[in-house]
């Protein structure tokens, strides 16, 4: 399987050439471009729709004037917090599942029936435990993040080349560099994904739950400024959440499609 | 002799494991909340939660929220179904679509698409349009990858067959794709009904008069703690057995049509 054959819709292989490359880009600075103009039209019909310059100018500043930083650093730790206590269980937890058959039989259904509850429904519990705050939204992050993690982490285990793992054995590997020399590098794509959706995850949970009872971060300035009708400042903070999550995620997937040729 | 090895494998299964770990930690939990180690406050005992849930469940405003509910995962599924299946369809027929869309798609499911909420509201108006929206386009994006992933899937070669016989437009789309995509689609429609539950449970408790998801963070903020606890019980019930239906009927799909 090589990165840069594409099939056409009759199963025909199609090779990508770099000069068609700089068209799809081409082509995605277009549709960024319409919902630009999509945005402008909808301000001539609605005052409910602030101008895009009015927008960029009051996200401005917000950098300039500062109203921004502390619930831009708020919700930052919380991501960062919540994520991290979601990695330090879920990859070795996604790791013992995928390895053990015995296991993953005893906790497959738990884990995928808790992937379809929705996770924010815990949220008030966790504000009886941790009180109205920032380690109450981490928890949050964490409880999100912590099976998609898991989940990944325990396909890519499982889909490692056995002959590679018997290789590993038949060299006497000690468990840390069986994990090291062998899982971690023969899995990196799949645990690439694993890290990049429990990113993603744990910033949607952050910012969901700061919408619902937050004391700072970006969910609560863009629902405060909703309730006061403060427009331009609402869609100032919905384009600055967007951008993080565009520049955070196409970042992280760049990443890992490098790995995945990398590796292939 | 034998019964001993017998019984030992039972404490083995992967069920009786798994039930065993639950058992445990429900007890735990009734033991710790009932000596005082956790305050009622923060956890009242797991049988407290279960007497306010035979309380709600008989209530007119629980099938009220309910209805509602499901009115609403029901609406945003159906519009993430309709749109979505053909978006697939696009994005197989026309590759450059899908390429020059990528990104954008994938940064759609990691973009929390509730900061649009008050965006919609303001635009539709405080009812149930936003929260559909948003639902049916959390379910759309699984719908549609996979539409387009199963139809580049097909054997390549049925197309040469229904070239061969002749096949019209609408026999080609009905009794060649249809049948051999949807085994490989049906992931994708399960994930969208659960994303149209998520999204649905999600708005309904930020921002919502009505619901099951409004009931369970209006209880938290009215401190009536055993029922906030009853209705994430109903939730997580909810969704985990409608996730083990789908499950069933996605394997018994796969199977009759593969």
């Amino acid at each position: 399987m090589s990165a840069a054959v594409e099939t056409d819709l009759l199963g025909r292989a199609e090779t990508q050439t770099p000069d068609r490359n700089y068209l799809y880009t081409l082509g995605r600075l277009g549709v960024i471009a319409i919902l630009v103009a999509a945005w402008t039209l909808a301000t001539r019909v609605t005052d409910l729709v602030p101008a895009v310059n009015e927008t960029v100018t009051t996200l401005a500043d917000g950098f300039v004037a500062g109203w921004v930083y502390p619930h831009l650093v708020s919700t930052v730790r919380a991501v960062i917090g919540g994520f991290l206590v979601a990695s330090l269980i879920g990859f070795p937890a996604g790791f013992l599942i995928g390895r053990s058959h015995w296991l993953g039989q005893v906790f497959d259904p738990l884990v995928s029936g808790a992937f379809a509850v929705p996770r924010i429904i815990f949220f008030p519990i966790l504000l009886r435990i941790f009180g109205v705050g920032e380690s109450a939204e981490a928890a949050m992050a964490a409880i999100s993040a912590l099976f998609p993690i898991l989940i990944t982490t325990a396909a890519g285990v499982r889909e490692v080349n056995p002959t590679l793992v018997k290789m590993g054995k038949s060299l006497n590997l000690s468990t840390w560099q069986m994990v090291g020399k062998i899982y971690v590098p023969a899995a990196a794509p799949s645990l690439m994904v694993g890290f990049r959706i429990g990113f993603s995850i744990s910033f949607i949970a952050v910012i969901i739950a700061e919408f619902f009872a937050a004391k700072a971060g970006l969910g609560l300035l863009v629902s405060r400024a909703y309730g006061l009708l403060q427009l331009p400042r609402m869609y100032a903070v919905v384009i600055l959440i967007v951008l993080i999550a565009l520049a955070g995620n196409l970042t992280l997937w760049l990443f890992e499609r490098r790995l995945r040729a990398h590796v292939a | 002799m034998s019964q001993t090895v017998a019984l030992g494998q039972v404490w083995r299964r992967p069920r009786v494991v798994r039930w065993t770990l639950i058992a445990i930690l429900v007890a735990g939990l009734e033991a710790v909340t009932r000596g005082g180690l956790i305050g009622p406050l923060t956890a009242p005992p797991p049988s407290v939660m279960v007497a306010a849930l035979a309380r709600i469940v008989g209530t007119a405003q629980f099938a009220d929220d309910l209805g509602r509910t499901a009115f609403t995962i029901g609406a945003a599924f159906g519009i993430g179904f309709l749109l979505g299946v053909p978006l697939g369809v696009l994005f197989w027929r026309v590759p450059v679509v899908a390429r020059v869309l990528e990104p954008f798609v994938v940064t759609l499911y990691a973009m929390p698409t509730l900061v649009f909420y008050p965006i919609l509201l303001a635009l539709m108006g405080l009812n149930a349009g936003p929260i559909i929206t948003i639902a049916a386009l959390m379910a759309l994006i699984p719908i549609a990858l996979n539409t387009m992933v199963a139809l580049r899937g097909v054997n390549p070669v049925l197309h040469k067959l229904a070239a061969s016989v002749n096949c019209s437009r609408p026999q080609y789309y009905r009794k060649v794709l249809v049948p051999a995509a949807t085994p490989l689609a049906i992931p994708g429609v399960k994930l969208g009904f659960i994303y149209a539950i998520i999204g649905t449970i999600a708005m309904e408790f930020i921002l919502a008069s009505r619901g099951i998801g409004f009931r369970a963070g209006f209880n938290y903020r009215d401190f009536n703690i055993p029922e906030m606890y009853a209705y994430v019980l109903v939730v997580v019930f909810l969704s985990v057995s409608i996730n083990y239906a789908l499950g069933a009927l996605e394997r018994r799909i796969r199977r009759d049509m593969l």
